[in-house]
């Protein structure tokens, strides 16, 4: 996906180019060359429209308890129930030499790991200042596939504390009617095949506040409003990646209001976004790019205090959550 | 970046139309400077800075030296950057709202102490944001509370114009048709740096039509230190035309190697043309703190 971003990144800048030119030779060579690049531009945006109306991301952590012994096998699953979905990357904040067996666990278990394997070589670690494993986000080898009421085992030897385990995925939908593919392509093309503008960087953040250090302090925004919105874009945004300044804290729920869809609920910030401020990696790509539609928003519920670092933020300070991505 | 389209497998219609853009564009870097004076400061202080856009410019990538300013401040920013004219951000949210500086700017270090990095410097481009010409690029600084020493802080913002008519000489179409026949070849052209004070170094072409792709800075030994006192100004002399507004802190040109984790080259936003017998003047002035200087690098092809 982020090589097709790339693509169009690129055809743009022909495209603005060749389309300067055009307008101002007014040839027929410049204006085709113009031309066919838009039409290369619009093929491509529809094509990324598509695979994200494809899937519908979600973020799922696992509290992981402490085991009694490091030789006990703590055993958890992970499922989305009904619905077939995926597993692209994961995030953990576990002990330093704790391994891992996976498991596809449906009619007949299938084996992701043949032997325990350390965390560290499925897992990125989260953001933190002494690292126990690589902070730079990486995927899975393969996407772990999962067909309805199949579930993801965790075989966890050896995390003798508490640990936090994340999972970005997504839900696989069955079809796209052809309706909703033409509504998408009406969003930037006319009937008589004008385009209405080209793709631009859009930065989608989500400002919130809390009003005491205690943990488990609900977030207001930053005038005091205790719902907390995205502002409406007047066209469809491709998400592609989110960063945070609230590393010390939890999101309660987020949800793509439009969609009525849930992306993540009870989760520690830092297994969704990246810090902001980091020598590491400012942004977290999503699972999948996420299509937040003309008119639609985001809303969020955030709560002071992550677990994990057992840290919180100041009181009275204006912090965020962003995403980042492209109009459609 | 440029670097998906410059590959080695490029087909001639590909080499066509990057040659038909680079004779069609010019990189360019606008310079913004923030004086952030001295003395203790609030929170409510804000410092602006404009830059005036006289042909249509795109704005691809936007970078600063904020970590640098943080580990002399200890203070974040949030950046506010939009035009006069239209009123529009740059990355389209909200013009009213600044963003937190590690969000929108890539990062360019130019202290030795990068014991606390706290932004990316990686080359992270956006789409190409159009500022029309007769517009104005308005940035703003705000949110710093601490106590400041004469500091300067930086925006660099990298793009591009567009030349609608490019004047082409007859040599320079002799040798895109020649390059055209041939594989293509990438050369690494280096000049090194190793002086104090101001000097013109010169990255001189030969008979072949060439693309400049990016530039780097490579030293072996160890990194150099405060060279945002070390700023460069780039001239193409045959053509006339400046790489930036005003001289620009190397950083901002060519990335450091300062530790495995750091690029080792930025790309320019598009691919710069160079001419047969072109000579691209480079007046450095440059400020050495101990060191023996180092090798400034140069990635080209023939088209």
């Amino acid at each position: 996906m982020e090589t097709l971003i790339n693509q169009l990144r690129e055809l743009l800048k022909h495209y603005t180019i060749a389309s300067n030119v055009a307008m101002s030779t007014k040839k027929a060579d410049d204006v085709n060359r113009a031309l066919s690049l838009l039409k290369d531009i619009n093929a491509l945006r529809l094509s990324l429209a598509i695979n994200a109306e494809m899937r519908e991301i979600f973020y799922k952590q696992l509290d992981v308890t402490a085991a009694a012994s490091v030789n006990t096998v703590n055993n958890q699953w992970v499922s989305q129930n009904d619905k077939r979905y995926t597993f692209i990357r994961g995030i953990a904040a576990l002990e330093l030499g704790v391994t891992l067996s996976l498991l596809n666990q449906g009619a007949r278990a299938i084996e992701i790991t043949r032997n325990p394997v350390r965390w560290q070589q499925l897992f990125a670690d989260i953001q933190r200042t002494a690292p126990r494993g690589q902070q730079s986000l990486f995927d899975f080898p393969e996407t772990l596939m999962f067909g309805e009421n199949q579930a993801l085992n965790v075989g966890i030897t050896g995390q003798n504390a508490a640990g936090w385990m994340f999972f970005h995925g997504a839900n696989i939908k069955a079809n796209l009617e052809e309706s909703s593919i033409a509504d998408i392509r009406r969003e930037f093309l006319t009937d008589d095949g004008r385009t209405l503008y080209i793709p631009e960087t859009q930065i989608i953040p989500l400002f919130f506040q809390f009003s005491s250090v205690t943990v488990g302090t609900l977030a207001t925004t930053p005038n005091g409003d205790s719902n907390i919105f995205s502002t409406k874009s007047d066209k469809s945004v491709l998400l592609t990646e989110v960063s945070t300044t609230a590393t010390r804290t939890r999101i309660d729920k987020l949800t793509d209001e439009g969609k009525n869809q849930t992306i993540c609920e009870r989760i520690e910030m830092v297994g969704v976004a990246a810090n902001a401020t980091n020598q590491y990696q400012v942004w977290y790509p999503l699972p999948q790019p996420h299509l937040l539609r003309r008119g639609d928003r985001l809303k969020g519920v955030f709560m002071n205090g992550s677990l994990i670092t057992n840290t919180h933020e100041d009181a009275s300070t204006p912090l965020n959550i962003a995403f980042r991505g492209i109009t459609l | 970046m440029i670097d998906i389209e410059n590959n080695v497998n490029l087909t001639r219609e590909q080499r066509l139309s990057i040659i038909y853009r680079a004779q069609h564009s010019q990189p360019f870097f606008n310079l913004l400077q923030f004086d952030l004076g001295s003395g203790a400061k609030t929170n409510t202080q804000s410092y602006q800075a404009k830059v005036n856009v006289d042909k249509d410019y795109f704005v691809t990538e936007y970078a600063g030296n904020f970590s640098d300013v943080y580990d002399d401040v200890a203070s974040f920013f949030d950046v506010k950057l939009y035009t006069e004219l239209t009123n529009k951000s740059l990355w389209r949210f909200l013009s009213g709202q600044g963003m937190f500086s590690g969000q929108v700017l890539t990062d360019t270090r130019f202290q030795l102490a990068f014991t606390n990095p706290l932004f990316v410097d990686l080359q992270d481009e956006h789409f190409p944001y159009r500022v029309i010409a007769g517009d104005r690029i308005i940035a703003q600084l705000s949110k710093i509370s601490a106590t400041v020493r004469s500091l300067t802080a930086y925006l660099c913002l990298k793009g591009y114009y567009t030349k609608n008519q490019p004047y082409l000489a007859p040599n320079t179409l002799r040798g895109i048709n020649e390059s055209l026949d041939k594989p293509i070849r990438y050369e690494y052209w280096k000049q090194t740096v190793n002086f104090a004070g101001q000097r013109t170094i010169k990255f001189d072409n030969d008979r072949f039509t060439r693309v400049v792709l990016g530039f780097s800075i490579i030293d072996a030994d160890a990194a150099q230190a405060n060279m945002s006192t070390g700023t460069i100004d780039i001239v193409d002399s045959m053509r006339n035309v400046r790489f930036s507004n005003n001289p620009l802190p190397i950083g901002f040109l060519a990335p450091r190697m300062t530790c495995v984790r750091d690029t080792h080259i930025y790309y320019l936003p598009t691919e710069y043309l160079f001419e047969p017998f072109a000579s691209l003047e480079c007046k450095v002035n440059n400020a050495l703190h101990g060191g023996t200087g180092y090798d400034l690098m140069m990635l080209t092809r023939t088209v």
